[in-house]
């Protein structure tokens, strides 16, 4: 798995995005096993929202999206 | 065997010595979850472990508020699962694994104060998302350049160290608990007054009645003890009337019979004793009667002489009497012949009443027993 891969991925917000340079925190799961990223946006971003990733900045930060899917909410359960 | 090594579930397997394709690549191989071939001698493999770790940390923190609070916490950490985190892990931390929670926890002390000083302990105590945040900037951006992710962090205490701060931020709570506890009790101590009293004048009543009807029975019980203890002697009574009246009818005959006796025995025989000196008497009287008749008859006479030769003296005392009182009649010449008639007639009349006191002198002896002789027996 390198960093290139998560690009594109979908995720939810676990810690609230301050929006800007302020971060919070996504989950998401890569081959089955959960991770927890730091993320940035330039909006906020509240707890639950599914979030799309842009970038990877290295050093487990990300820049994230917010992404709204009709019907998509029950693709990545934020709970194993 | 034979150089096939498969890393357990936790580990990575860091294998070097071959040159890896790519112009980014690592300079050495990461595998996890599946065995690989480690040629001898020309590679090299070693293991890093993934398995979660922690690491606790006591600090002396400054708050928001400049509050020097005593803090413990707890920090669970865990080399990333990543390529690039296990690469970052393993360039740190591959030498001397048992070393990392050590120098993780040094570097988190670090992160604590940080975190503290960014927050009040209102904040601390209650604002979970505040910390969480806080946290994040704080900590797990400089772990997450070393390949660890925090995977919690919990501060299991906090002490103001005497200040007594955290205890008067309760003390308003829990003056308003003691007070509605306090409340509570008395309402619930007037509750049970109340009761209480109203048993206590309940039980009054009880015995107030219990008290009247067991009065009333005893008043009951005395009558009919009391009527039944003067039976006895109420007949007793009667029986004793009965007895007396029948006694008084004895004694009735017996003085009917007694005056019979009396009457057959005294009376009688009285009355005509009686009857016998009177008879008697009346004899001696009349006897008695003639004869003094005839000696009053021959006294008179004598008297009578007597008497006429005494009283030139006794008209002279009278006037000797007068003598001595200087008394001047103005009734002319017929007051002085009245003065001399009454001194006539006061002569006279001294004279009768010598003559009668002799008369009876003489008298008195024979008459005591005509008088005697009235009185007669009645029955």
């Amino acid at each position: 798995m390198t960093g290139q891969t998560l690009v594109g991925r979908l995720g939810r917000v676990t810690t609230r995005v301050r929006g800007g340079p302020l971060p919070g925190e996504v989950r998401l799961v890569v081959q089955g096993i959960p991770h927890y990223y730091i993320a940035y946006c330039g909006q906020a971003l509240a707890v639950g929202e599914q979030v799309l990733v842009i970038n990877n900045r290295g050093g487990r930060q990300l820049d994230v999206e917010l992404w709204r899917q009709a019907g998509a909410d029950d693709d990545l359960p934020l709970t194993d | 065997m034979f150089g096939y090594r498969v890393p357990a579930p936790n580990e990575a397997l860091l294998i070097s010595g071959r040159k890896q394709r790519g112009a980014d690549a690592l300079q050495y191989k990461i595998v996890t979850g599946h065995g690989v071939f480690v040629i001898p001698i020309f590679s090299r493999a070693s293991t890093l472990t993934l398995a979660m770790q922690e690491a606790e940390v006591v600090e002396d923190c400054f708050t928001q508020q400049g509050l020097t609070l005593a803090v413990q916490a707890v920090i669970a950490f865990k080399v990333g699962d990543d390529h690039e985190s296990i690469a970052a892990a393993a360039r740190r931390f591959q030498g001397d694994q048992s070393q990392m929670a050590t120098l993780v926890g040094r570097i988190f002390s670090g992160h604590l104060r940080s975190i503290i000083g960014s927050m009040t302990v209102e904040a601390i105590i209650r604002e979970q998302q505040t910390l969480g945040e806080a946290i994040l900037d704080a900590s797990k951006m400089e772990m997450g350049r070393i390949g660890l992710a925090v995977d919690s962090l919990q501060i299991s205490s906090i002490d103001d160290k005497g200040a007594n701060y955290i205890k008067a931020l309760a003390a308003p709570h829990q003056a308003k608990v003691n007070q509605d506890a306090n409340v509570a009790q008395a309402a619930a101590d007037q509750a049970s007054a109340m009761a209480r009293q109203e048993s206590n004048r309940f039980q009054a009543e009880y015995a107030r009645q219990t008290a009247v009807a067991q009065a009333e029975y005893q008043a009951e019980i005395d009558q009919a003890q009391q009527r039944a203890a003067q039976a006895g002697p109420l007949a007793a009574a009667k029986a004793l009337q009965a007895v007396l009246a029948e006694r008084a009818l004895v004694a009735e005959k017996n003085a009917e019979l007694r005056e019979a006796e009396l009457i057959a025995e005294v009376v009688k025989p009285a009355q005509a004793e009686a009857e016998r000196i009177t008879t008697l008497a009346r004899a001696q009287a009349d006897a008695t009667k003639l004869s003094a008749g005839a000696a009053a008859a021959e006294g008179r006479i004598a008297l009578d002489q007597l008497v006429i030769q005494q009283l030139p003296d006794l008209l002279r005392a009278s006037a000797e009497g007068l003598q001595g009182a200087n008394l001047t009649v103005l009734n002319g010449a017929d007051g002085l012949n009245g003065v001399v008639a009454s001194l006539a007639s006061q002569g006279l009349a001294v004279l009768e009443s010598v003559r009668r006191g002799l008369d009876r002198e003489a008298a008195g002896p024979d008459e005591r027993p005509s008088t005697s002789t009235d009185v007669t027996p009645t029955r």
